[in-house]
């Protein structure tokens, strides 16, 4: 089987450019070489020596005449026996569409797809991606080996995170490294199955060595995984209803609706959001993918911010949870929303004071994208049934970005409370307030309860503790967590989840310990 | 003739899908779900399972486009979860928890001694195996069995656990001096319980096994030191006033304590 190198990009990007510096190399001087241009691009390839032949397709052939071409191919395949063939690929065209040429009959015998890779020329790659549908976007996620030519320095991190969002996995590379791309196209092909059932194998293994090592080391492995299992069938369904709702709002809300009917005013937006997230009655775990759609679609940041983190402590379920744990107490419920209300516009405020500089969300802006290949619905005319269809594909794409750290937060969270975290509650009785508040503080953090059900273990530690104390841990831990820190990485900028962590963890504090002190916790 | 290549990754999102929709399907009906969750979740589960199901007829209709980057290490978010429900698990270690003792009063819907309030009526939740009838100030449940006024006798069945837990908390004055008999683990708390004293526990759970609490009533027994902590125990005593956490409540001396067979499932409060 011969391999095939595609080369993909969009018209000037400098595929032609790239495929004649790259072959030309002393390299592939000896090697029978079949070079297929499919572009209608400014320069023609030539061949850099006699084992080489160069066919030409224009745009028009390949929409209407596929058989044409593929005769073509085969004939120059059995008669020259090429060792390789490099494509040149228009940015017009879809990827799949590549595919599904290579793997009609004649061509699948004897060609097979190896590697594919993507030239960006820097300066335009942004504004072509989005703007001129859904081939190039495919392109870019189907790429093994990103190109990135002729960028500028300053906008050098700016655009890989661009691409990284439509492909997470592929290296970036400015493209003078020859040898770091032979490296990354001549290797073997990835077996992706293999990686993972060699995964499932080593976990197994793991798992029978492990167990009786730790559970001589004290570890109760068995209640881990209870905890462990309990926090995630709590927390999937959430996360589940999450997904949805936030692929309901980038599916069916119109680009501009909520930027139209949004109050203009701060105080309304946030008092708006504050009332939006009182109707949300899911658990901390829904908040965010929503959270992250609504900054998508155009809700000033600042009442985003608030909505995700009021919603987790007003919302209905919450409260009344609370009001059972606390055996009827009104006061609790009442001072629990009221500090949760004004913290959550607090938060929002500084980030109206003081807007981020640098993008939040990690991926390219606006519009449908997705690394999930449901590019080129946009063109298609979206009736009700495709739209349900590009919902349910978005949620599932978001559910296993989002659902691989509550994972890791889920499993911290067991094996802290395994690890005996309930001692720690013990004897906490001689510390000052405000040690006592940052204590609980930091295991509201790394308990990472689910919000519907913390109000009973703060309830069971409120014999030890100052209110202030347990007041702030059914404050900050709906907040923010361990598994919520993780989760806002699968699509926010590190720096922007950290001054979010460090803004509500100083609100939090402040308001808790100012309440406590004046008012009597 | 349309030559096609299977889309692996795909084929391993509809395997993940379903195989945990599966697995998740099983333990809804199996019932063994609720070690992990309250019973209160099964809508929600059912939900997931149905987004799981329509996701899987989704990635079988992608089976045969073909694909060049294959990613497949998210599959991991549905197989772990899968495989660990599928191990069977041993029970969950009582003195483990993260929540304490809140005396025999947590649990129970109450206003505040101060505000005087009636006990609050609650939604009853029926839960497999566990009759959760809501308190009234006055009525003793109806249906609740055990009790044999003419001895002054109540004895408590594993399945009505928690609802005479709540009567005996909201009627004490109507049983003072009975004798009471119960089964449960042996729970001690070192730091706030006196020599002597235990709880025979049962263990709730409000939302998902990470907030298990010790539910129960406090006994006291001079040889309670002789009680292997998480062993399970049937205790016969006297019913009494006692002190806990500054509030008045039920609490039992004990006359006699036999060992006990293990007492499967947890109770939910809600």
């Amino acid at each position: 089987m011969i391999p095939v190198f595609a080369v993909t990009g969009f018209l000037g990007a400098g595929k032609t450019f790239f495929l004649q510096e790259l072959l030309s190399r002393p390299e592939w001087a000896e090697t029978e070489l079949l070079v297929l241009q499919f572009e209608a691009g400014e320069q023609a390839f030539s061949c850099p020596h006699e084992r080489c032949r160069t066919l030409y397709f224009s745009l028009k052939t390949v929409e209407n005449y596929p058989e044409k071409i593929m005769a073509q191919i085969i004939r120059a395949v059995e008669e020259r026996t090429p060792k390789a063939v490099w494509l040149e690929w228009n940015g017009m065209l879809s990827f799949s569409l590549l595919q599904g040429l290579l793997l009609q009959p004649p061509l699948r015998n004897r060609l097979r797809l190896h590697k594919a890779l993507h030239i960006a020329d820097g300066a335009a790659i942004e504004t072509l991606l989005g703007k001129t549908g859904g081939a190039l976007p495919e392109q870019v996620a189907a790429a093994d080996v990103l190109v990135l030519r002729n960028a500028e320095p300053a906008r050098k991190r700016r655009l890989r995170r661009l691409l990284r969002g439509y492909n997470p996995n592929a290296p970036v590379t400015g493209g003078e490294d020859a040898e770091f791309i032979y490296s990354q196209i001549l290797g073997m092909p990835e077996r992706p199955l293999g990686f993972f059932f060699l995964m499932i194998s080593l976990l197994t293994g793991a798992w029978l060595i492990l167990k009786p090592v730790l559970e001589i080391l004290g570890l109760s492995v068995n209640s881990g995984i209870n905890i462990f299992l309990g926090i995630l069938l709590q927390a999937l369904p959430f996360l589940i209803t999450g997904v949805l709702l936030s692929s309901a709002i980038q599916v069916f809300l119109p680009q501009g609706w909520i930027e139209r009917r949004f109050p203009k005013s701060l105080t309304g937006g946030l008092l708006t959001a504050v009332v939006g997230g009182f109707f949300l009655p899911v658990c901390d775990c829904a908040a965010i993918p929503v959270f992250k759609s609504l900054v998508k679609k155009g809700i000033p940041l600042p009442a985003a911010v608030t909505f995700m983190t009021v919603s987790p402590v007003i919302n209905p379920v919450v409260l009344l949870s609370t009001y059972y744990a606390f055996n009827g107490s009104w006061y609790m419920v009442l001072s629990r929303a009221f500090l949760g209300i004004v913290a959550a516009m607090v938060i929002g405020l500084t980030f109206a004071l003081r807007p981020p500089r640098g993008p939040v969300l990690t991926a390219g802006a606006g519009g449908m994208f997705c690394a999930c290949g449901c590019f080129g619905e946009e063109s298609a005319p979206m009736t009700l049934g495709r739209k349900l269809v590009l919902l349910l594909r978005h949620a599932r794409e978001e559910f296993f970005q989002v659902g691989k750290y509550l994972l890791l937060g889920a499993l911290f969270s067991a094996l802290f409370q395994a690890l005996g975290a309930g001692q720690l509650f013990l004897d906490k009785s001689g510390l000052g307030l405000v040690v006592s508040i940052l204590f609980m503080m930091a295991m509201a953090f790394l308990l990472s309860l689910c919000s519907s059900s913390d109000a009973v273990v703060a309830r069971s530690l409120s014999g030890l503790l100052p209110g202030g104390a347990i007041m702030a841990f059914l404050v900050f831990g709906p907040m923010m967590d361990v598994k919520n820190l993780l989760m806002l990485g699968a699509g926010f900028s590190r720096r922007f989840i950290l001054r979010l962590f460090l803004i509500i963890f100083s609100v939090c504090f402040g308001l808790v310990l100012l309440f406590s002190v004046w008012g009597g916790l | 003739m349309q030559a096609r290549e299977l889309n692996k990754q795909a084929l391993l999102e509809a395997l993940c899908c379903a195989g945990f929709g599966g697995v998740l399907l099983h333990s809804l009906y199996s019932g063994t779900y609720l070690n992990y969750v309250t019973p209160r979740m099964l809508p929600w589960l059912l939900l997931a399972d149905a987004v799981l199901f329509l996701w899987t007829i989704g990635a079988l209709g992608r089976l045969l486009q073909p694909q060049h980057r294959v990613r497949t290490a998210h599959c991991l978010v549905l197989l772990l979860p899968a495989l660990l429900l599928l191990v069977p698990q041993g029970s969950y270690a009582g003195n483990q928890l993260t929540s304490g003792y809140g005396g025999s009063g947590a649990f129970v819907r109450n206003g505040t001694p101060s505000s005087a309030a009636a006990v609050i009526a609650t939604p009853a939740i029926t839960a497999p195996g566990s009759e959760m009838p809501s308190p009234t100030a006055e009525t003793v449940f109806s249906g609740l069995s055990g009790l044999d006024a003419a001895n002054r006798t109540i004895t408590i069945s594993d399945d009505e656990f928690y609802p005479w837990l709540v009567e005996l908390y909201a009627n004490t004055d109507r049983y003072l001096g009975y004798t009471i008999t119960m089964t449960g683990f042996v729970f001690r708390d070192e730091n706030t319980f006196a020599p002597g004293q235990f709880v025979p526990a049962r263990l709730a759970m409000t939302c998902c096994a990470a907030d298990l609490t010790p539910v129960g009533m406090l006994c006291k027994y001079e040889k309670a030191a002789s009680l292997e902590t998480d062993s399970w125990i049937m205790v016969e005593g006297t019913l009494f006033i006692g002190e806990f956490d500054g509030q008045e409540e039920p609490q039992i001396q004990v006359t006699k304590v036999i060992p006990a067979q293990e007492v499967p499932g947890y109770i939910y409060p809600y």
